[in-house]
């Protein structure tokens, strides 16, 4: 479920929801396993949308699209799956305030995008 | 007495017909600082390479218990036609190096003109493949100015060229040598736009987190000097990332500076001075220089 209605409207702005998304979990300091775990999680699911778009950078169009989208559908789905636990380790870790909102702008515009 | 030596060398090189005219000495050394730069190239794909695939390993060596291993789960960054169509791009550009050099010295080298033709119609087979189309999207150019960069490269590697039409191939390969050296710039991109140096950044990151990870996962089982190394290598982490991501920004300039060079360099047919073109030498070289130092101490890691 969205909690922010400002969905990227193109991919260059999907980019850099994912790329603000990423640079927001490297920068957590989580001090427990679990925590750690999940910003682990997280960070590999939103390295694996940029790492699409990058290889999509180097791809022609339209073949491309179409195996980008197929390769995001798992990360978005972890994505998804971690939010309630990221918003919980938010209370802990400073730096991941207001994380709920970044997942969803990476999610939706991923969505609207790459249609998986 | 050293007026004397003077005429008489000058003599001697006239006899022999070992002139070599201001253009052909600037062209030979050109061709040596765009040789080195071009090696040091294929190096910044390779780095990134191993950072992903570094990345994909850590994480599969923490979440084995959980996931086991799928050969699959482990891919290379780059898709294979793309790296080959990048791979055939440099090695043209380190071809018109050598050609430059060899024209310039004014004899026939029949093994370069061999490989010089074999490297030229591989370029010219690219010049329409999927492969081109891919370099030319990320550099967001028109496919159409990478595809002719890339035929004009790879025609002046077919033909058989001699010393007097040195001209006429620096201002034929211009604009192609321009193109080239743009599209691979764009490949390098920016640590938070895109391209290799953000693919970098990513890799690192994730490199860290499953690091601090590891830690908090056997931290119960380490001895206080394990618990010590392993903690040690997050900073080493931060410091081998930036590192490499200098190197990459490195590699960018010295493509600028091949081109501009290159660009210098047919600017200056007509003069027997060239001032410009010795300062962007210097700055080529120099650029050449920085890279490969880098690339020797991170590859030695």
């Amino acid at each position: 479920m969205s909690t922010d209605s400002s969905i990227p409207t193109d991919i260059p702005q999907t980019r850099a929801a994912a790329q603000a998304l990423e640079d927001k979990l490297a920068q957590a300091n989580p001090t427990n396993l679990a925590d750690s775990q999940a910003v682990c999680t997280a960070l590999e699911a939103v390295g694996a949308l940029l790492t699409q778009l990058n290889r999509q950078d180097l791809l022609s169009r339209d073949g491309a699209m179409q195996e980008a989208a197929a390769a995001m559908k798992d990360p978005l789905q972890t994505l998804s799956d971690l939010k309630d636990q990221l918003t919980g380790i938010s209370a802990r870790v400073a730096a991941l305030v207001n994380i709920a909102n970044d997942v969803d702008k990476v999610v939706n515009g991923c969505a609207k995008h790459f249609p998986v | 007495m050293r007026v004397q030596y003077g005429a008489s060398l000058s003599l001697l090189l006239l006899v022999s017909g070992c002139s070599v005219t201001p253009l052909e000495q600037r062209a030979t050394e050109f061709s040596t600082a765009a040789t080195a730069a071009t090696l040091k190239v294929q190096n910044a794909y390779q780095l990134v390479e191993e950072s992903y695939i570094d990345a994909q390993m850590v994480s599969l060596v923490n979440n084995f218990d959980t996931k086991g291993f799928n050969a699959t789960q482990i891919q290379s960054f780059m898709p294979s036609a793309a790296m080959r169509a990048r791979t055939q791009m440099i090695a043209g550009l380190q071809q018109y190096a050598t050609l430059l050099a060899e024209v310039s010295g004014n004899e026939p080298v029949t093994a370069l003109d061999a490989q010089s033709e074999a490297l030229g119609k591989s370029l010219q087979g690219l010049s329409d493949s999927t492969g081109l189309s891919s370099v030319a999207k990320s550099a967001n150019t028109d496919m159409g100015i990478a595809s002719t960069a890339v035929d004009a490269l790879g025609r002046i590697l077919i033909e058989h060229k001699t010393a007097k039409e040195l001209p006429g191939i620096l201002s034929q390969m211009q604009k192609p040598v321009d193109d080239i050296c743009q599209l691979l710039e764009a490949d390098i991109g920016t640590p938070e736009g895109g391209g290799l140096r953000n693919q970098l950044k990513v890799d690192y990151d994730r490199l860290i987190a499953e690091q601090r990870t590891y830690i908090y996962g056997n931290e119960a089982k380490m001895t206080p000097d394990e618990r010590r190394t392993e903690i040690a290598k997050l900073p080493q982490l931060v410091t081998t990332e930036q590192q490499d991501d200098v190197t990459l920004a490195q590699t960018q300039a010295a493509l600028k500076a091949l081109a501009a060079t290159n660009d210098a360099l047919a600017a200056s047919k007509n003069s027997k001075q060239a001032p410009a073109f010795r300062a962007l030498l210097a700055e080529l070289e120099t650029e050449g220089q920085q890279i490969g130092s880098v690339y020797k101490a991170t590859m030695s890691n």
